[in-house]
């Protein structure tokens, strides 16, 4: 039977569908890619720079610095209007010491020069902090502080002072090494103790104690009354949430956080990857119409011998059986060669998104590129078999 | 059956009932209908008032699947411009049947070529052959299937006198081999059967 209608399958058509139908499918093999590939990208992104807290502050204007304005506090009510947003998930507010702090920095031996500087302190709850905080506690009599400090101190000590100083250059681990001394005073009292730097903040740019030696030496030795609220520290359900940047921006908000710009690039990304998406789709289904029209002609210049079959008493469907087959090969074909562009062009772009932006995609494919790949060519075979089994069904009725 | 059917008067828009152990002989002129009626009973056209039934069904009312199985197991029809595929050999046309039916052995085809003088033009290609020997083949291909009755539509209009004996011949063999019957479309030659009713048009 094979050898009956396959006389009349016209290569060149049928190389032609194929063709098109390669280039459609891997056009939305590599988008589909393309779309996991951008949100691993971001999601990771993401997480270098702790995209799900945000430091918020508000605007410090000239007016500020020459004492005409003093609106830069957050009140309660304020608070727990940000907190009543959807997209807030916690907030909680910087305390700050009330009380004058002077850091004397210095190792043993005197190989690092001497710093002295003014200091401050704040505090947050623990949940806000990013990192391990074990020692992380302060009673009263004890006169070691743990403090986490920001990673720009370090990078700034590192890449700024010690390279104009030509002191060496410092490690984490080395730090703990360093004893901060900290001078302490205010309300006419005086006392002195020994910062212990137990880790540094990517999320928190401010230095960081314990609450309760922030608590006791603002009672010690500044005005609890005093404390007012510049930062507040907020977890949010997504930062790339657009709703999330627009109130920000109308509440005057600032924050230093990239996060909310990377946002913006990511959904124009996405548009752009939509589109290509949807062109991918274009030539897919054009490529299925020309497949389905070229099903047509070959049933049409088949039809002789199609008829002849059925008048010797062939079944419809084994003879749609045996054109689909010859489809099966063809898409079979159409979707290997498709998967091999694809995954020439996938590892052209991790070698250029290394090489270019020095990013590393460690996955190849993911899976749910082969599963749409193969969701369309399951809907090419369909698209095509009823068609052909409908034209074969119309051919075996008998003419009235 | 109702005798009247089988007088000399046409039978169009009369009622008649073939049995299918016995033969007939449609004669008539051309353009009286012959080949039309066969296609009627085959199932290959439709364009008629009143019924057909095969086995008491309605002809219409039979699936496009009862057709394929009628057309295996209980009709075979010889088209008078014969439809082979031109572009397969000899031997692939009659297989092509034959794979379906499973009715005879190789050997079997072989020697009904033989008997024809064609076994030397099995591998030839059908479209070659001349149109009596492409006649012959498409009787041997119609021959390759059991059935209740042979439709033959001008079996013989391009064979010569000793091949007409020979598928004679080979026509009765099957007819009894199968206990079934033919109705062979004539223009008026009865090729001198033997207990045969002929059918007016």
């Amino acid at each position: 039977m094979k050898k009956a209608i396959n006389k009349k399958q016209n290569i060149f058509t049928l190389a032609f569908s194929a063709l098109g139908a390669i280039l459609g499918f891997t056009l939305l093999l590599i988008t589909l890619q393309l779309f996991t590939d951008v949100d691993t990208i971001f999601n990771s992104e993401a997480d270098a720079i702790d995209s799900e807290y945000l430091v918020l502050k508000k605007h410090v204007s000239t007016l500020n610095t020459i004492g005409l304005s003093s609106n830069t506090t957050f009140d309660s009510d304020e608070i727990e209007e940000i907190n009543s947003q959807d997209f807030i998930k916690d907030i909680a507010p910087f305390n700050n010491g009330t009380f004058e702090v002077m850091a004397v920095l210095g190792m043993e031996g005197g190989k690092f020069p001497a710093m002295k500087s003014l200091a401050f302190f704040e505090t947050v709850p623990d949940q806000f902090i990013d990192v391990e905080t074990n020692n992380w506690g302060w009673k009263k009599g004890d006169t070691k502080v743990p403090i986490i400090l920001p990673n720009t101190y370090l990078d700034a000590y590192n890449f700024g002072i010690a390279q104009a100083a030509g002191t060496p250059q410092v490690s984490k681990g080395v730090i703990g090494a360093f004893s901060i001394k900290l001078e302490v005073s205010g309300n006419g009292k005086k006392a002195e103790y020994l910062g212990n730097v137990i880790n540094f903040s990517d999320r928190i740019n401010s230095i960081l104690v314990p609450k309760s030696f922030l608590d006791f030496a603002n009672t010690e030795y500044g005005v609890p009354s005093k404390q007012e609220i510049f930062r507040v520290i907020v977890e949010v359900t997504d930062a790339n949430d657009p709703s999330l940047k627009k109130y920000i921006e109308e509440n005057g908000y600032e924050t230093n956080n990239e996060q909310l710009k990377g946002g913006k690039v990511e959904q124009i990304l996405r548009g752009f990857l939509n589109f290509h998406v949807l062109i991918g789709i274009i030539i897919i289904l054009q490529s299925a119409f020309l497949f389905v029209l070229y099903s047509q002609i070959l049933i049409q210049k088949s039809k002789y011998e199609i008829q002849l079959l059925l008048i010797l008493g062939y079944k419809w469907k084994a003879i749609t059986n045996q054109i689909n087959k010859s489809f099966i090969w063809v898409f079979m074909l159409v979707g290997f060669v498709s998967f091999l562009c694809f995954g020439a062009v996938k590892l052209w772009f991790n070698a250029w998104l290394y090489k270019e932006v020095g990013m590393e995609v460690t996955s190849l494919v993911s899976l749910n590129t082969p599963l749409f790949g193969l969701g369309f060519l399951l809907l090419f075979l369909f698209l095509t078999g009823f068609n052909i089994s409908n034209k074969v069904k119309q051919l075996s009725k008998p003419n009235s | 059956m109702k005798d009247e059917a089988f007088s000399s008067e046409s039978i169009w828009e009369k009622e008649c009932i073939l049995e299918s152990n016995q033969s007939y002989l449609i004669s008539s002129d051309s353009g009286k209908g012959k080949s039309t009626l066969l296609s009627y009973i085959y199932g290959l056209r439709a364009d008629y008032s009143g019924s057909i039934s095969i086995d008491q069904e309605n002809q219409k009312n039979i699936s496009i699947d009862g057709w394929s199985k009628l057309r295996t197991h209980k009709l075979s029809y010889l088209i008078q411009d014969l439809r082979l595929f031109n572009h397969l050999s000899v031997w692939d046309n009659l297989t092509l049947k034959n794979d379906l039916t499973n009715h005879k052995t190789t050997s079997e085809i072989e020697n009904m070529l033989d008997q024809f003088g064609l076994l030397s033009k099995k591998n030839q290609l059908a479209g070659k052959l001349s149109l009596g020997q492409q006649q012959r083949v498409a009787l041997i291909r119609c021959l390759l299937q059991p059935f209740e009755f042979l439709l033959l539509d001008e079996p013989f209009s391009n064979i010569d006198d000793t091949n007409i004996k020979i598928a004679k011949k080979l026509i009765n063999q099957e007819c009894k081999a199968n206990n079934g019957g033919f109705i062979l479309a004539t223009l008026g030659h009865d090729y001198e059967f033997e207990n045969v009713t002929t059918i007016y048009l």
